[in-house]
C-alpha cells in the first residue's frame, strides 16, 4: 500500500516545523511522504501503484503528470499556436495565386475569421493570468517603397456573439519581408476558440502581410 | 560512500503514517530515496537513464498533446473545367491539403477538423501516409453540425494507428464526383486543424475531485512561509543529496536530514510546477543570465524543468510541433497530374489554391512565418524542417537539382534533394526532411522555407512546371 493522504503539494512544511525541540507530530510524516509520492507523480506522468488510485489530479488533458501546459502543470513552452502563412512575389520568380493580404488600401480592412484549437491548461488566481490566457500576434511583413502604417485587430469571439479585441499600429519598415511582433493579443481559453485577425494600411504606403501566428509567448504568468 | 537513491519509487505504507504509528526510520529513508529519484529523473543527473521525455512511457512524462495543425487558408475551392482530361487540371482525386508532419513519440491517434463549404454530394476524405507514401489510414471527413458563428460545415475523422515520427497527411476530394455531378465550383476551404487525440475528448464529466484538472493557489496570510533554499550560482534546483550510511538500522533520525528533505520537496515543487512552492506569494527560483541576473529569456541557467539544458547537460529532450501548413492543392495521380494546368498563369484547375511552382533558378524564398522557439538546447539542434514536394514525371524533370533551405534568423541548413526523397519511386512526391536547422530559444525567428535549381531549367520545362513546393512542418524531433 502507498500514502494518498496528505499527498497535495499545497500541503507542505514550514522550515519551523523541523527547528530543534519541534514536536513530531504525524502530519510532519505524513505530508514528507505523501508530497514525495505526489511529486514523482507530477514527474513522471505515472501512478507508481497502479493497483490504487493515483496521488494527484489530472493535468488539463486529464492524463496523470505534468504537460507543460503552463502552472501548476510545468512551465510552457513559447510556440505558435494558429497561422496562416502567404509569400508575396513577382509572378515572373513564383506562380501562385494572389495574396490575401498583399497590397493592403487604406480603409479596406481585410480579415481572417477561424476557430482554432488551444491548448487545455489551468487559469491562475488573480493577478496572474496563465501564459496560454494571452496569445500574441507575430507578423511578417513588407512595403513597396516607403514605411508603411498597418493597424492590426485581434478579436476573440464569443458563444454569444460577443468580442473581445485588441488593436495595435505598426511601422512597417522594410522592403523585404521582416517579423514584427504586435501587441494586440488574443483573450483565448483551453480548446475552441474563434478568432478574427483584421488588417488595415493605416495610410497610402499599401504594405503586405505575408505571414501571421499567434503565439503563446510566456512560460508561467503574464 | 553511496548516495540514497531508490532505483525505483518505493513509498510509504499507510500503517507507517496512520495516527498513532511509530515514527519509523524507513519512511524518511525511503522518502529521501525517492526524492533523490524524481531529482535525478527531473534534472538527468547521476546519469539516470530514465529522464523525462513527455513520450507516455512508464515514467518518462505525459503526452504533451501539441496540436500539429492550426491553420487559416481562407481560400475558395472552384475546379475551373472539371470535364478537362488530358494530363493536367481536373482528374482523379484532389488533394486539397497536403503536408508532411511530425507525430510525436507515444502518439497514435489524430484528430482531423477541417472548415470547408462544400457541394452535396461529395465526400472528402483524410489520409495518413508513412514517408515512402504508403497508405497508413484513411477515414472519411464526416459533415458535423456547423461550428457556432461559422458559415461553413465542420467535417472531422479520426485516424489512429500511425507510427510517431514523420509522416504525410492529405485531405482528398474525389475529383470524378465533381463531373459526375456536373458542377464547377467546389466549395471554399476555411480551416484546417489536426491535433492528437486527448483523454480529455473521451472524459467529459467532471467527475471526481481528481478528475477537475487542480488549480493553484496562493495562500493568503504571511507571504513566502514554505522554505525553498536558493539555488547556488551553477544549480538548476537546490537539492541536498543524503549518504546511504545515515539510514543504516538503529541510526537516529536527526532535524538536520527532516529539514533539508522538507526543502528538497518545496524546491522540487517549485521547478516542476512553474508555481511558486505552497502557495507562497513569490518564486525563489528565478531563471538567470550568466552573471547572476535575472533573465526570463533564453536563461543562461533555467531553474525550471523546461528540458532547456542551459544547466543539465543529461537533461530529457523532447518531440515538440513547431508549426505544419499546407500551401495549396494538387493531383496525384499516376501520370503525375496536377491540379493546375502548367499554363503561366494556369487556366484550368483549382486556380484559387495551388501551391506555389518557382519559375527560375535562382535561390528565393517560396513560404515565411515569424514564430517564438522554445527554449531548447540550441547547441546541437534538434529543429527539423520537412518539405513535401509535388512533381511531372516528364522525363525530363529532375528534382534532385533543386537545393531546400530552411533559413532562421539565426542561420541556417540545407537539403539537396536525392533519388531517395522520391517517397513512392514513381516521380510525384518528394520529400525533404532538412536536419539541424539554427534557432535561438525563446526568440521570434523568421523562418524561410528557400529553393534554388543548381542549372537551368529544361526547356521543356522552362517556366512553372517540374515541382511545386506542397506544403511544410517545423518540428523538435527528439534523440
Amino acid at each position: 500500500m502507498a500514502v494518498i493522504g496528505h499527498a497535495s503539494l499545497n500541503f507542505p512544511l514550514r522550515d519551523t516545523r523541523f527547528v530543534s525541540e519541534a514536536r513530531g507530530n504525524n502530519d510532519v510524516a505524513q505530508s514528507i511522504a505523501g508530497r514525495a509520492r505526489a511529486l514523482y507523480e507530477l514527474l513522471a506522468g505515472t501512478n507508481p501503484f497502479p493497483d490504487e488510485q493515483p496521488a494527484t489530479t489530472r493535468n488539463p488533458q486529464r492524463n496523470l503528470g505534468h504537460d507543460h501546459s503552463g502552472p501548476p502543470w510545468g512551465s510552457a513552452f513559447l510556440h505558435p499556436v494558429a497561422w496562416w502563412v502567404g509569400q508575396k512575389a513577382a509572378t515572373a520568380t513564383l506562380q501562385q495565386p494572389a495574396g490575401l493580404f498583399d497590397d493592403l488600401a487604406e480603409s479596406s480592412p481585410k480579415s481572417a475569421s477561424f476557430t482554432f484549437w488551444n491548448r487545455p491548461h489551468a487559469t491562475l488566481p488573480q493577478p496572474r493570468i496563465a501564459p496560454y490566457s494571452r496569445l500574441f500576434l507575430y507578423i511578417v511583413a513588407h512595403r513597396p517603397t516607403t514605411n508603411a502604417a498597418l493597424g492590426v485587430r485581434v478579436e476573440s469571439v464569443r458563444a454569444d456573439g460577443s468580442v473581445e479585441f485588441e488593436t495595435d499600429s505598426i511601422t512597417v519598415t522594410g522592403a523585404t519581408p521582416a517579423g514584427y511582433v504586435s501587441t494586440a493579443y488574443l483573450r483565448a481559453h483551453g480548446g475552441r476558440n474563434r478568432a478574427r485577425i483584421q488588417f488595415t494600411a493605416g495610410d497610402a504606403n499599401t504594405p503586405s502581410v505575408t505571414a501571421w501566428a499567434l503565439c503563446n509567448v510566456v512560460k508561467r504568468t503574464h | 560512500m553511496a548516495r540514497q537513491k531508490n532505483a525505483t519509487f518505493v513509498g510509504t505504507p499507510i500503517v507507517d503514517v496512520d495516527v498513532g504509528a511509530p515514527s519509523f526510520e524507513r519512511l524518511i529513508e525511503n522518502a529521501v530515496g525517492d526524492t533523490a529519484l524524481t531529482f535525478d529523473k527531473g534534472t538527468g543527473s547521476h546519469a539516470e537513464a530514465g529522464v523525462i521525455v513527455h513520450d507516455g512511457g512508464d515514467g518518462t512524462g505525459a503526452l504533451l498533446g501539441v496540436p500539429i495543425i492550426n491553420q487559416w487558408i481562407g481560400r475558395t475551392l472552384v475546379l475551373e473545367n472539371p470535364d478537362t482530361s488530358g494530363k493536367n487540371g481536373g482528374v482523379g482525386d484532389t488533394q486539397i491539403f497536403a503536408a508532411p508532419f511530425h507525430l510525436a513519440a507515444g502518439e497514435t491517434s489524430i484528430l482531423v477538423e477541417v472548415s470547408m463549404a462544400l457541394g452535396a454530394g461529395l465526400t472528402p476524405y483524410a489520409k495518413v501516409c508513412d514517408t515512402a507514401n504508403a497508405e497508413v489510414v484513411r477515414a472519411d471527413l464526416v459533415r458535423n453540425d456547423d461550428e457556432v458563428g461559422e458559415v461553413d460545415t465542420l467535417f472531422s475523422a479520426r485516424l489512429s494507428g500511425i507510427t510517431a515520427g514523420w509522416n504525410l497527411f492529405f485531405i482528398g476530394i474525389d475529383t470524378s464526383e465533381i463531373r459526375s455531378l456536373g458542377l464547377s465550383e467546389m466549395g471554399a476551404l476555411n480551416y484546417v486543424r489536426v491535433r492528437p487525440r486527448l483523454r480529455s475528448d473521451l472524459v467529459h464529466a467532471p467527475g471526481s475531485l481528481r478528475e477537475r484538472g487542480a488549480q493553484p493557489e496562493i495562500q493568503d496570510a504571511g507571504g513566502d512561509i514554505y522554505g525553498v533554499t536558493t539555488p547556488a550560482a551553477t544549480e538548476g534546483v537546490a537539492h541536498t543529496d543524503f549518504e546511504a550510511s545515515l539510514f543504516a538500522n538503529l541510526k537516529s533520525i536527526d532535524g538536520y536530514v527532516l529539514s533539508r528533505l522538507n526543502r528538497n520537496l518545496n524546491g522540487l515543487a517549485e521547478f516542476i510546477s512553474g508555481w511558486p512552492a505552497g502557495g507562497n506569494t513569490t518564486f525563489v527560483h528565478e531563471d538567470q543570465d550568466g552573471g547572476g541576473a535575472a533573465d526570463a529569456t533564453n536563461p543562461a541557467r533555467s531553474r525550471f524543468e523546461a528540458h532547456t539544458r542551459s544547466l543539465y547537460a543529461n537533461e530529457g529532450q523532447v518531440d515538440f510541433p513547431v508549426a505544419c501548413a499546407g500551401f495549396g492543392a494538387f493531383l496525384d495521380g499516376l501520370d503525375g497530374y496536377f491540379a493546375v494546368d502548367l499554363a503561366e498563369p494556369p487556366t484550368l484547375g483549382m486556380l484559387e489554391w495551388y501551391p506555389p511552382w518557382p519559375r527560375n533558378d535562382t535561390e528565393q524564398t517560396i513560404r515565411n512565418l515569424f514564430v517564438p522557439m522554445p527554449d531548447f538546447q540550441s547547441a546541437s539542434s534538434r529543429l527539423q524542417c520537412a518539405v513535401l514536394f509535388g512533381s511531372t514525371n516528364d522525363g525530363a524533370a529532375d528534382p534532385t537539382q533543386w537545393t531546400i533551405k530552411a533559413k532562421t534568423t539565426t542561420g541556417n541548413a540545407t537539403h539537396t534533394l536525392v533519388a531517395g526523397d522520391d517517397t513512392d519511386g514513381r516521380g510525384n512526391l518528394w520529400l525533404a526532411i532538412i536536419t539541424a536547422v539554427p534557432f535561438t530559444g525563446d526568440a521570434g525567428e523568421l523562418v524561410e522555407i528557400r529553393m534554388s535549381r543548381a542549372s537551368a531549367k529544361p526547356a521543356g520545362l522552362a517556366g512553372i512546371g517540374e515541382i511545386c513546393m506542397l506544403g511544410a512542418a517545423l518540428a523538435f524531433v527528439k534523440p
